[in-house]
């Protein structure tokens, strides 16, 4: 019942989209209808399932050493804030330096396998998460921060009983946002050089004027995207049970 | 806001209100009138479980320093219950976190059996409980009762008696059978029992409470309030007990001494000691005389209610 509205919003679009395609015959190398997506993915789909599992494995990866990276420097920054101080301008200088810049880069450092896409993809990951980790753990509630002071908890107390749990709402909007940019991370990745993953399928496609596979492409890619969060949705529903 | 270190000069006191301990008047026995300075020769003293000597607060607010607290001098009996009125923003909720050690004070000391707030807060000797419960809402009921026992490293066997303490303090407080469920599946009322029960389940020598019950309904207050009462009876040595409230009528409920200060920077207006017998009811006349008094003191409109501790009030007693 919750989907219905998307859904039937989704089924109009998709209907306008094909009846103008196919009422004013636009060439399918520039706006492919549905119907004609649709089929070159029913052709294919071992292709742009395995590619797009590549991808999906690149991301999770980076979102692994981003997420766990900016976890660590989290705590720490969280703690001192004199490191905070220090660190947060240099991670700034990260995340402004543009994807497409680094790109190229890493693979001319680390060569043409995973490697550098997965460093793109926690690249990426990297900023939110640690904003999430910090402004989580300093948001602990006032009145369970006053009790367990009052019984004299120590630092690691707290941070495991009120901090951490705390932090878990801030920490799971991070890895939300994280996670997409992880994707996309990745498949700009797989674009600069790589000879798998979904990116190299959009690029070769979109080389050879071939918008029906472009397409198709995008869509796999959206597809676990939405996938993906709303794994992560399902996870946080289970791990902020009280929120 | 900041909390000032105690470079700032505390404002100069117009008046240092220092309570004697004997002043104290427990039980429903007759009071004597209580000597402003000097112990009666031959008469031991009783070592005040709570001291509370020339404290002030200062806080530095965006507009500049702030006194929240004139120097005040305040000592306790052990195992009495004092329940402490005054104006909204007076400073009483300022003097409570100083007792508890959760702030340490611009100037002054405070020594709770004999030691600062931090070495009592080391040894566990505080139960707290304020308006917000504190609960952890991860966490199940017994897990949050059982908190002071956690940190303390109770390990088995003696966890297996914890968790019998636990449930044990549980249905003293009336909530058998709730041990598993979490603080968000329970009403106000019930999440203030479990936090109370959290705050007594150590047998802490000292109680704090910084108005538990404000976001109450009036019955559920009451019920709470004589719940407090109930578990310190029940204990073999009742905590010493401060209670922070903005209840009049609570506080000649429950305490055996009403402290009133003024509007900020909080100074002793009235120090009334409370010898009437329980259970108070509302409609006792005794109760009815002392709730227009302490109410006129807060009011500021009978001179005759405005005290200084060297001609404290004349108890109020009731015949039984």
């Amino acid at each position: 019942m919750n989907a219905l509205p998307t859904l039937l919003l989704l089924g109009g679009l998709l209907l306008g989209w094909e009846v103008v395609v196919r009422l004013e015959h636009v060439p399918a190398y520039l706006v492919p209808s549905p119907s004609v997506i649709a089929a070159r993915w029913l052709a294919s789909p071992g292709l742009f399932v395995a590619e797009g599992l590549v991808s999906l494995a690149e991301a999770l990866g980076g979102l692994l050493v981003g997420g766990g990276l900016a976890f660590a420097a989290g705590l720490l920054m969280a703690r001192l804030p004199w490191l905070e101080r220090g660190l947060l301008p240099l991670a700034i200088v990260l995340k402004m330096t543009p994807v497409i810049v680094l790109a190229p880069l890493f693979v001319l450092w680390f060569g043409f396998g995973p490697a550098p896409r997965v460093l793109i993809a926690a690249l990426l990951t990297f900023f939110p998460v640690l904003i999430g980790v910090v402004t989580g753990l300093r948001s602990p509630p006032p009145a369970a921060r006053d009790v367990l002071a009052t019984l004299d908890a120590g630092v690691l107390d707290e941070l495991v009983l009120l901090r951490l749990p705390a932090a878990l709402p801030h920490l799971f909007a991070a890895v939300k946002v994280s996670a997409t940019l992880a994707l996309l991370g990745a498949v700009i990745a797989d674009w600069m050089g790589s000879d798998r993953g979904l990116g190299r399928v959009i690029f070769l496609a979109n080389s050879n004027l071939d918008t029906p596979t472009t397409l198709a492409g995008v869509v796999t890619l959206a597809t676990i995207g939405i996938g993906l969060v709303g794994a992560l949705t399902l996870l946080e529903r289970r791990a902020i049970f009280w929120h | 806001m900041r909390l000032l270190r105690p470079s700032v000069p505390a404002w100069p006191s117009a008046s240092r209100a220092s309570v004697p301990a004997s002043s104290v008047a427990s039980g429903a026995s007759a009071p004597a009138t209580p000597a402003p300075s000097s112990e009666p020769a031959g008469v031991p003293a009783v070592e005040p479980a709570i001291e509370v000597v020339g404290v002030s607060h200062v806080f530095i607010g965006q507009t500049g320093p702030v006194q929240a607290l004139a120097p005040l001098d305040l000592q306790v009996e052990p195992g009495s219950f004092v329940a402490i009125l005054g104006p909204s923003g007076c400073g009483k909720t300022t003097l409570l976190r100083i007792l508890s050690g959760l702030l340490e004070p611009t100037a002054g000391h405070i020594r709770l059996a004999g030691a600062p707030p931090p070495q009592a807060r080391r040894r566990r000797a505080i139960g707290w409980l304020a308006q917000e419960d504190g609960l952890l809402p991860w966490r199940n009921v017994a897990d949050n009762v059982g908190l002071a026992l956690r940190l303390a490293g109770t390990r088995p066997p003696a966890a297996d008696l914890a968790v019998l303490a636990v449930l044990d303090m549980l249905r003293r407080v009336g909530l058998p059978g709730s041990a598993r469920q979490y603080p968000h599946e329970l009403s106000g009322g019930m999440r203030q029992r479990v936090a109370l029960a959290r705050a007594l389940l150590a047998r802490p020598p000292f109680l704090l409470l910084d108005e538990p019950f404000a976001h109450l309904d009036e019955l559920t207050r009451e019920r709470l309030g004589d719940l407090v009462l109930a578990l310190r009876a029940e204990a073999a040595v009742p905590p010493t007990t401060v209670l922070v409230t903005h209840s009049v009528h609570e506080a000649v409920r429950l305490a055996d001494r009403v402290v009133v200060l003024s509007a900020r920077p909080a100074r002793l207006l009235v120090d009334q000691p409370i010898t009437l017998a329980r259970p108070r009811q509302e409609d006792d006349p005794g109760v009815g005389r002392l709730v227009r008094h302490l109410k006129g003191a807060l009011f500021g409109t009978l001179s005759e209610a405005v005290q200084t501790a060297s001609a404290p009030l004349q108890p109020i007693v009731t015949s039984a």
